[in-house]
């Protein structure tokens, strides 16, 4: 039996009311390559970074080479040897490689008052001939580098804690095939070093492929913890979406239903940058039309660039069904009676320090307006305690700042403030994500309602199950382009659709 | 050659040409020493200003006191100067003056939460206030501001150009081989990312403050070793005094991916003192039209160095 | 409930300053600052601030940064000077075209082109004092006595009585007043509710430019000739009216009309109140710059306190 190197005992964390992290508990040894797995919104990213020391738990307990392990800070948790590369953390784009590796801890390569730049240049060096890391351009700010390089930058920054334990959070998406490679070599040398690493990855097969064993999370719990060897991708996605459907969850009908006539009408849609390539679909009257794909598969970017929103250049068609209209710009769409809501809430979503009222009523600002631009306050109040009404929001009054409410109840506010107005149809990105189980249920009833009355939906989702319990087809994307097209029956089975994703 | 090495010998080659063609158009007149040495000159003074507001504004101050505050210095400077204490006292009395009036606005933003924009106005208005009634109660009694007349080496050659060379390694060093100022610009641009690398924001911002005030000192020196005397100006027109320096600055920022800041700023400042320079040697009246110019130079860098710019920009 | 009365604090702390300062004035001045005459010179001398910090208020809402006014006044004042001796409305108009193109200008680099509006406002500011210099060269301008009229106390206030309801109208009850303070809230979620966003900016440098157009004719009618100090530091006494007014420096939902209004006679009432008073006049300015410290630190404090006190 191999040392044990980290063992986490009944581990709490808690946002508000969401339970991020519910009595965690893990053992792992030395020389251990452990894998995370599970859906978004599981657990994976709390855990790493409470590991890491960005973020204090609640209660329970750690144990790091048999000392008690309670790391303040990040520094903290480097002195114990423990590092991490975190997914959105990135670097300084004005500071030289060697300068955002060794930020903080500068002071070692003074002389006679100056920082050596030679010296931290070469001790910069050193870490990536250590542990033979690709070269990068170290004395030239971060802002010349590529994506890649730029990650290389924080691995070395990593490494330079010579870790016994190193946390990769999603480190292999954004790396090319090679590069690739030199983290897996990387990962080999810590096995036999008597290192471990917790390793976050999208990637299935790469989950199971490199691990030696995977701890699955569901709903911020342990499912399980199992050996890789002899473990299958499929027997990995059955653990982590092996949800129980619970009462009336998702749909239990098995066939498609929805109307011919169509509202959604999208030909040739591509962006100049690649991220979707001539993308068709067509929306119809009462339906549900999932997408899935894996995160670089261009699902997100779909929606904002169908509602008129994008970074690089749309080119193609988007057509309203009804009216025949060409929608450019959200305002066409909001006017044939169109919406979408973004994947990222609180940045793209809501007005985090206003009054619940005034985020109610940015959707509906037009139809508010009178005669002579005249906008009534109290009509505003009316429609913003409605929607507060009819999606039973959970706050003091419609006068309260949305600041520290809970996930669930910002998502009622996001959503509610949309279906208060007489819609056609509404873009969905990741509906249910970063909400509690309870208001996911709710969610899925609204939708449901409003498929009946005959509102088309696109939802696109991070969630096989969720499309699957909902859609009645499915969009699977691929590299931007539409790999696949799935209708509800027989075939609308995760491995068919994960077949294709991957 | 890396990309930035590229994007610089294009730049300085551009900068270059256009100098070549002054001279040509101007019958030789650009480019001549004596000329050379004029730009120069002129341009040490927004150069000390901008390196000072480098350090004040990168980690997130924008403090507008900085005209009340080289104003105040250097007069306190000529002050101690001629009691009989000569460059010491110049040189000190800029210094401590203008390091105080820095502390006082960046405390207000720091430590009592004012926001910086604020907390500038408020301290502008203090310290011109401050220079004014100084200047009313020596009037009253039948004196002046102090003048300087016998120390103004620091605003010719050579002492001008030593001050500029001394300012700028300082500068340099500083900004980009000490942890001070690697940390600076680590907060300046993402205080989450520094905070988790266990930088002290705070304690950052402070001491890069301090060494702002010391430049806002010397600018002050420098100012007023070229003019000879200050004068009290009052209604927030300080603002004024500085907005070449502003103008340097900002043409620095918008070469940062090309320059670092300090170096950024000697070019911002000489480009500058060029504009001005050429435009009256093509006899561009001065106060109208050369100022219309550097506003819309201004305008132009902005546009050039925000053509890519995706993020919310206020 | 307790939220709602911390709110309401809020709400009055500029009211409550207003009232501090006249009862400070009442008795430092023996009461001379509160004689019929001086009250309206008090009067008659915030209504060119009050309307600049009314356009004002539509960028300080969406979070932007203008300091043009002064420069632009003072070139809006100049060119006013000479058009008004070959027809006054046509001056008049002229000044608030100048305005609204100045504006609008600002608005599109600051919007279309992504520069930030204070690199702009600042290259703008230096151009248009320039300009200021170059239209006057030498010459000044003595206006024809008709214009004067402006400087009426009935008809300057009915002026301003009419633009602080339009100015109201549009900020508190359009898309338009509601879209520009959304955005200084959190433009991208604007963006994504599918408002035009540039459009709202652009639009509301072109109101900031606008009504310092229509100041500038008051300044000028006020000064009695054209002259290039006109408007110096003019910007400045903006900024300090709305920030000790109450209204935020990132903009946002808790900007009001009311505030910019009450703010602009702490400023003015403060500058007279001081002179009256007999302190000179560099101390004046000293005690405004502490005021405005104190105010805001304290306005800063208590919108802490309410909004955790709201769960925010």
């Amino acid at each position: 039996m191999a040392e044990e190197l980290l063992k986490i005992t009944n581990l709490n964390k808690s946002f508000g009311m969401t339970h991020a992290n519910n009595n965690i508990c893990l053992t792992l040894e030395k020389g251990e390559i452990r894998c995370l797995a599970g859906e978004n919104g599981s657990g994976k990213s709390t855990l790493t970074s409470i590991i890491s020391g960005m973020q204090p738990f609640d209660d329970g307990s750690m144990v790091l080479n048999g000392k008690e392990y309670k790391p303040a800070d990040p520094l903290e948790a480097n002195a114990r040897k423990v590092a991490m590369v975190v997914q959105e953390l990135g670097v300084i784009t004005a500071l030289t490689g060697s300068m955002n590796i060794y930020l903080g801890q500068t002071d070692q390569f003074r002389r006679n008052g100056m920082v050596s730049t030679r010296a931290m240049g070469k001790a910069a060096e050193a870490i990536f001939d250590k542990w033979h890391i690709p070269k990068v351009p170290l004395g030239i700010p971060c802002a010349h580098l590529t994506m890649e390089q730029r990650k290389m930058v924080e691995l070395a920054r990593a490494l330079d804690a010579d870790p016994d334990l190193l946390i990769l959070d999603e480190i292999t998406q954004s790396l090319s095939h090679d590069t690739r490679k030199v983290i897996y070599e990387l990962k080999d040398r810590f096995k036999q070093e008597g290192r471990s690493m917790i390793i976050i990855s999208h990637d299935l097969e790469e989950t199971v492929e490199i691990s030696d064993s995977i701890t699955i999370l569901r709903d911020g719990e342990v499912v399980e913890t199992v050996r890789s060897d002899g473990f299958t991708v499929d027997d990995l996605k059955q653990k982590m979406v092996g949800r129980k459907m619970e009462g009336d969850y998702y749909r239990t009908d098995t066939a498609p239903s929805y109307e011919e006539s169509v509202l959604l009408d999208v030909k040739d849609l591509s962006l100049a940058d690649g991220q979707l390539k001539n993308i068709s679909l067509q929306l119809h009257k009462g339906e549900i039309l999932g997408v899935c794909g894996l995160s670089d598969a261009g699902i997100h970017p779909l929606g904002s660039a169908i509602w008129g929103i994008s970074d690089s250049k749309r080119s193609g068609l988007v057509k309203d069904g009804v009216t025949g209209k060409e929608l450019k710009h959200p305002k066409d769409m909001i006017a044939c009676g169109g919406s979408y809501l973004s994947k990222n809430r609180d940045e793209e979503g809501l007005m985090m320090e206003a009054e619940i009222r005034n985020n109610m009523y940015l959707p509906s600002m037009q139809e508010l307006t009178g005669k002579m631009k005249f906008t009534s306050p109290a009509a505003v109040d009316r429609l913003a305690q409605k929607a507060y009404d009819d999606f039973d929001v959970k706050a003091t009054s419609i006068h309260q700042p949305i600041g520290r409410l809970s996930g669930g109840n910002k998502q009622k506010i996001n959503l509610g403030r949309w279906l208060v107005k007489d819609l056609n149809y509404i873009i969905l990105d990741c509906p249910t994500r970063g909400v509690d189980v309870g208001v996911k249920a709710y969610i899925y009833s609204v939708l449901r309602k409003k498929k009946e009355e005959g509102v088309g939906i696109l939802l696109i989702t991070d969630e096989l199950t969720e499309a699957i319990g909902m859609a009645d087809r499915i969009l699977v994307l691929k590299n931007g382009e539409l790999a696949a097209e799935i209708e509800r029956g027989e075939a609308f089975t995760e491995s068919n659709i994960i077949e294709v994703m991957v | 050659m890396t990309k930035q090495q590229k994007s610089q010998v294009i730049f300085l080659a551009v900068f270059a040409a256009v100098l070549v063609i002054c001279h040509l158009a101007s019958k030789g007149i650009v480019l001549s020493g004596s000329n050379i040495v004029n730009v120069m000159l002129h341009a040490v003074f927004p150069m000390f200003a901008a390196w000072g507001m480098m350090f004040i504004f990168t980690g997130g101050l924008m403090d507008l006191s900085v005209g009340a505050n080289l104003l105040l210095a250097g007069n306190v400077g000529a002050l101690l100067a001629n009691m009989g204490l000569g460059y010491a006292g110049l040189i000190i009395g800029a210094v401590v003056t203008a390091v105080l009036a820095t502390q006082f606005t960046a405390h207000c933003a720091i430590t009592f939460d004012i926001p910086a924009w604020v907390a500038g106005l408020g301290g502008a208005l203090i310290l011109e206030a401050i220079l004014a009634q100084w200047a009313n109660v020596m009037a009253a009694s039948s004196n002046t501001l102090p003048a300087l007349k016998n120390y103004r080496g620091l605003g010719k050659t050579p002492g001008a150009f030593i001050l500029m060379a001394v300012g700028f390694v300082v500068a340099f060093l500083i900004f980009n081989k000490t942890s001070l100022g690697i940390n600076l610009q680590a907060v300046g641009a993402n205080p989450t990312v520094s905070k988790t690398m266990g930088i002290n924001v705070r304690k950052t911002i402070i001491l890069s403050t301090i060494i702002g005030g010391v430049f806002i000192g010397i600018s002050g020196v420098n100012d007023i070793s070229l003019a000879g005397k200050l004068s009290a100006i009052t209604g927030l027109n300080s603002l004024g005094t500085i907005s070449k320096a502003l103008s340097a600055t900002l043409l620095a920022n918008s070469l940062i991916n090309i320059f670092t800041k300090p170096v950024g700023i000697v070019i911002s400042s000489v480009i500058v003192a060029l504009l001005f320079n050429v435009l009256t040697i093509f006899g561009v009246p001065s106060g109208t039209w050369q100022n219309v110019c550097l506003g819309l130079l201004i305008i132009l860098c902005g546009v050039l160095s925000h053509l890519n710019e995706k993020g919310v920009v206020k | 409930m307790t939220k709602k009365r911390v709110f309401n604090i809020e709400v009055l702390i500029p009211f409550i300053i207003l009232a501090v300062m006249v009862v400070i004035f009442a008795v430092s001045t023996q009461g001379k600052l509160f004689t019929a005459a001086s009250l309206r010179t008090l009067v008659k001398q915030t209504i060119s601030l009050m309307i600049a910090g009314l356009g004002m208020l539509f960028v300080a809402a969406i979070g932007g940064c203008d300091i043009t006014q002064g420069s632009l006044a003072g070139l809006c004042a100049a060119v006013t000077a000479f058009a008004a001796t070959y027809s006054i409305p046509l001056a008049i108009c002229l000044s608030i075209l100048i305005g609204l193109v100045s504006g609008t200008f600002l608005g599109v680099v600051n919007a279309k082109f992504r520069v930030p509006s204070f690199m702009v406002s600042l290259a703008m500011m230096i151009g248009l004092r320039a300009m200021v210099s170059q239209v006057l060269g030498n010459n000044s301008v003595i206006l024809p006595i008709p214009y004067l009229i402006l400087d009426d106390f009935k008809v300057s206030v009915t002026v301003l009585l009419i633009l602080i309801v339009v100015i109201t109208y549009i900020f508190h009850y359009t898309a338009f007043g509601a879209g520009c303070q959304a955005i200084g809230e959190n433009e991208k979620a604007v963006k994504f509710a599918g408002v035009h966003v540039d459009k709202f900016k652009i639009g509301a440098y072109a109101m900031s430019g606008l009504m310092t157009g229509i100041a500038a004719v008051f300044i000028l009618a006020r000064v009695g000739g054209s002259s290039n100090v006109i408007g110096l530091g003019f910007e400045m006494r903006i900024m300090m009216a709305l920030y000790i007014g109450g209204v935020p420096v990132a903009g946002g939902f808790a900007s009001k009309v009311y505030k910019v209004v009450v703010g602009a006679f702490i400023i003015q009432l403060l500058e007279s109140g001081l002179l009256l008073s007999n302190v000179a006049g560099a101390m004046t300015q000293m005690i405004r710059g502490f005021v405005l410290l104190f105010v805001v630190f304290i306005m800063v404090r208590i919108n802490k306190r309410a909004r955790a006190a709201a769960g925010a």
